[in-house]
């Protein structure tokens, strides 16, 4: 259970982390750059929202950060679980 | 790779005793019969040419021979980080040789492999480990700045909505990246033997082996110290725009902490 605890929870914690300062980040660049509002995502799944109304702007999380943190959770357990067969790590 | 010009050393915390070579982080002796001890007790700056003419004479060897020799031995040596070679010709003679070598072996697919080199941290303190990862890396992170500046220079201009001074911190944080990371590591390495492993652009912290837990914590704390300079960045960002993507740079180390990264096979207790 452990082993698949520790890759889980630093899978989620990097991608979510990671996705949060890009979002972040690219809302800061959209807003100085005097850019139109926009929203990245795929379907109805939205990782932000950019949205300039007027002379003030704002930057949305979407329900896609938490959903592709999971993935990425995921992801990770797999690819260790690969590593330690490759290995032959015992568990 | 390795010249009859080249300078021999033995690594920084690398000694000699009547065991052989002692090295702090591997514990233990690595045992030398007497031609290898002849070598390594002349690998204070000499250069293979002067070691492998003593050797020579000693053991009564044709020249040739015993060049060959001490060349195969010091790159083992250098393989395993107890000596550090230092080019003959300085800096550009080696850039020259290395690429006259890259060139043959590249009709064979084959690229040179880097000379390794071990420099030391002084793990005394968190400060001091990370001051002297800081002097370590100084040079290599000047010219990783410019290379990586170029580049996004180039790639950044197809975008074309950014500030002009965008590649130069881009750059920045490429390079500040490697040396807060490799800090990071070496900081959380207090009092126990550690040194930084360059290859080539390939960098690595080692150290004696600890306990499973911490050396988990040493292994995120490098991707981690690197994120949470990126977070510091982004929080200045709303009245400095041009840190976002600096920011954004810097905080793709965290992603170092999953299995795809050496740190993250490490934390989740994979290596």
């Amino acid at each position: 259970m452990r082993t698949s605890l520790t890759p889980f929870l630093l899978g989620c914690a990097a991608i979510a982390l990671f996705l949060a300062v890009a979002v972040v980040a690219l809302g800061v660049l959209a807003a100085a750059g005097g850019w139109d509002s926009f929203r990245v995502g795929v379907g109805p799944l939205a990782l932000m929202e950019f949205e300039r109304t007027g002379g003030e702007t704002s930057t949305t999380f979407g329900a896609g950060l938490p959903l592709l943190a999971a993935v990425g959770g995921v992801a990770n357990v797999l690819a260790a679980a690969l590593v330690r067969r490759r290995g032959g790590k015992a568990e | 790779m390795i010249a009859a010009t080249d300078h021999v050393r033995l690594a920084p915390g690398v000694s000699l005793s009547a065991d052989g070579l002692v090295d702090p982080l591997r514990g233990g002796a690595l045992r030398l019969n007497e031609s290898a001890r002849f070598v390594a007790e002349r690998a204070d700056g000499r250069t293979i040419a002067d070691i492998a003419e003593a050797l020579a004479a000693r053991f009564g060897l044709g020249f040739a021979r015993a060049l060959a020799d001490v060349q195969s031995f010091s790159g083992q040596l250098n393989d395993g980080l107890v000596v550090n070679l230092r080019p003959g010709g300085g800096r550009l003679g080696a850039l020259r040789r290395l690429g006259s070598t890259a060139g043959r072996l590249a009709w064979f697919g084959l690229a040179p492999a880097p000379v390794r080199e071990r420099r030391s941290i002084h793990s005394r303190t968190a400060l001091t480990a990370v001051g002297s990862v800081a002097r370590a890396l100084a040079g290599k992170a000047v010219l990783l700045a410019a290379v990586t500046a170029a580049l996004a220079e180039t790639l950044l201009a197809t975008v074309g909505k950014l500030e002009p001074g965008a590649p130069l911190l881009v750059g920045a944080a490429v390079a500040l990246g490697v040396v807060v990371h490799e800090a990071g590591h070496a900081a959380l390495l207090r009092g126990v033997p550690c040194c930084l492993a360059l290859s080539g652009w390939r960098v690595a912290v080692l150290h004696s082996p600890v306990p499973p837990r911490r050396r988990a914590v040493v292994a995120a704390a490098g991707p981690g110290a690197a994120f949470g300079l990126g977070v510091l960045l982004l929080a200045a960002s709303p009245m400095l725009a041009d840190l976002a993507l600096p920011s954004v740079v810097l905080a793709a180390h965290g992603l170092g902490v999953t299995v795809a990264g050496r740190d993250g096979r490490t934390a989740c207790g994979l290596r």
